[in-house]
């Protein structure tokens, strides 16, 4: 316990904040993630005065002992996945940030914000067009899919990066 | 670059840099390093990302190793207090370490419980094997003693079983002597049966032939009498005719009534006169030659000789006498011999004690029978015919007898 590596530091000190300052709408649960620090489970709540208003989702993140140069693996998990352009209905989530656009800079907090983000900037309720397709084919760690961020996609990432951006001007 | 960075936080509050890469604290004694878009992180984690990515992990603007230059900033170390925020951070990891500890803490206690819990079981289990052991081990002692026990009796039983074995074998032996002896009376009673049996058939053949000698002897008698009233008539018609025919007549009826008798008894008498055997010389004995030449009678086929005659004629007349006095049968009543002293001469009395004929007891004062060594010449008829004086008389005999009893005593 005493010689804990840079990962578990850096992963308790963000439980410690989520956990004493969490963002609105997003909870952990503190004894899971203590227990077993690369496995976090989070409760997240629709935004209000968005399509996902009054919706309760389930986030899962596993983290590696490279966290955080490498991006942790998040998904949604449990009986309601929402129904998003950019969520797969297995729980995959097309999201930049959290393959090719990762960085260490970037938090559990900043990823959960980002999210929150996407689902409260959606338009329409509507599963990806090839939704099916890549249900049947995929596998099940969502970072070994090569992502190709299409033109909807690319316009969420830069609104995400801009967002992030935010985030972090503000921190 | 404190000129640059002191604007950025508030003059009241000590500055706290953080690198964003670990979260940690940039501290002076750490090498900083700064890219040229402004941004610090420690060395160690901005290498480590530089690595991967050529970015900065905040702005993503493009990062070389030319625009990366370390920073040396200067810190003032007085002791006056801590602000609010190292004191936080402090706090922070202080409350980290102890929520760890605590965890730790838990973990170890349940272990304890559950260890507790366990011991206690086996503590309860202990004492249940030692109570039972404990029973067991009374029980195995009972076991012993009632096995020793049992062997004792087993002993008993075996020496009484062996008892038994005997016992059954003497029986058996017993039974089996038992079975003989009965078989064997079986046979005596069935050998009595038999001897009884014969014994009646005996007996009522001897009955018969009894009767028949009667009837016979009854006959004679009638004979005799004839005879003797036919004697009358003829002494009476006739006085001149001479005693020797009417002795021949008499000695003719004699023949007559032996010949009347049964043939077995005739063979009988056949054999007892040419006997052998030296405890029946009749022929020696005067007695017995007159008995002999009553039935064969010599006197009248062929003349005697003056010597046979005078052994002959005293013995012949005392039989005479005795036949018409008695029977001439010796199957008849038996009676006692006796002497006539009175008709005969003293040389042959000793002699005519029994009747030969009539039985076989002897005179005990003469030991004839004890010593028959002195054998004498056998003396058949035809060797008495021809040398009639060889014995000189029966008195020769009787005094060479007396001289050899007299030589053994």
């Amino acid at each position: 316990m005493a010689a804990m590596s840079p990962s578990e530091r850096r992963l308790q000190k963000e439980l410690m904040a989520l956990m004493k300052e969490p963002p609105a709408g997003v909870t952990v649960d503190g004894d899971q993630a203590s227990q077993n620090l690369t496995l976090w489970t989070i409760h997240m709540e629709g935004v209000p005065g968005t399509l996902y208003e009054g919706e309760k989702f389930v986030l899962q993140f596993k983290f590696t002992n490279k966290y955080p140069f490498d991006s942790p693996e998040v998904t949604f998990v449990g009986n309601n996945i929402p129904v998003h352009p950019h969520v797969y209905s297995n729980g995959h989530i097309c999201l930049s940030i959290l393959t090719d656009d990762w960085s260490p800079a970037l938090s559990v907090q900043s990823v959960c914000l980002s999210i929150v983000s996407m689902l409260s900037s959606c338009k329409e309720k509507k599963r990806p067009p090839d939704n099916s397709f890549y249900v049947k084919t995929c596998s099940k760690n969502p970072k070994k899919t090569k992502w190709w961020y299409h033109g909807m996609c690319s316009f969420i990432f830069f609104t995400i990066n801009n967002f992030s951006k935010s985030i972090t001007k503000r921190n | 670059m404190e000129l640059i960075l002191k604007p950025i936080v508030a003059p009241s509050e000590k500055m706290h840099m953080l690198c964003s890469i670990c979260n940690d604290l940039l501290n002076q004694t750490e090498s900083i390093y700064a890219i040229k878009c402004g941004h610090m992180f420690h060395h160690n984690c901005l290498a480590q990302w530089i690595a991967r990515s050529k970015s900065c992990p905040q702005c993503r603007n493009k990062v070389t190793e030319k625009c990366m230059f370390r920073l040396y900033p200067t810190i003032c170390n007085d002791n006056t207090g801590d602000d609010a925020a190292t004191l936080q951070s402090r706090l922070d990891n202080v409350q980290l370490q102890l929520h760890e500890q605590k965890s730790v803490c838990k973990e170890k206690e349940e272990k304890l419980n559950s260890l507790k819990s366990e011991l206690a079981t086996n503590k309860e289990m202990l004492s249940n094997c030692e109570q039972r052991l404990v029973q067991q081990e009374s029980a195995i002692a009972a076991l012993k003693e009632y096995n020793n026990c049992l062997k004792v009796e087993s002993k008993k039983v075996n020496a009484l079983r062996e008892e038994n074995q005997n016992l059954k074998k003497n029986i058996s032996t017993m039974h089996r002597a038992l079975c003989e002896s009965e078989a064997k009376k079986n046979e005596l009673r069935n050998r009595l049966d038999e001897v009884t049996k014969m014994l009646v058939e005996e007996s009522n053949k001897l009955a018969d032939a009894r009767q028949n000698l009667r009837s016979a002897e009854d006959e004679i008698q009638e004979y005799r009498l004839r005879v003797f009233q036919d004697q009358k008539r003829d002494a009476a018609q006739a006085f001149g005719i001479e005693t020797e025919n009417i002795d021949t007549k008499v000695l003719k009826i004699d023949q007559d009534a032996i010949n009347l008798d049964s043939p077995s008894v005739k063979t009988l008498v056949d054999e007892i006169e040419n006997s052998d055997s030296p405890y029946l010389r009749l022929k020696q004995s005067t007695l017995a030659l007159a008995a002999l030449q009553q039935r064969n009678p010599p006197a009248v086929t062929k003349p005697l000789k003056p010597s046979e005659f005078g052994i002959l004629k005293p013995a012949k007349s005392s039989i005479l006498k005795k036949t018409f006095s008695t029977n001439t049968s010796i199957f008849h009543k038996k009676m006692p011999a006796t002497l006539d002293f009175e008709n005969k001469d003293q040389e042959i009395n000793l002699d005519v004690t029994y009747d030969g004929l009539g039985g076989h007891s002897k005179p005990s004062f003469f030991p004839v029978t004890k010593s028959p060594k002195p054998r004498l010449p056998k003396l058949t008829a035809k060797h008495k015919l021809r040398r009639p004086t060889n014995t000189a008389g029966s008195r020769d005999i009787s005094k060479m007898f007396e001289k050899l009893s007299d030589g053994d005593s």
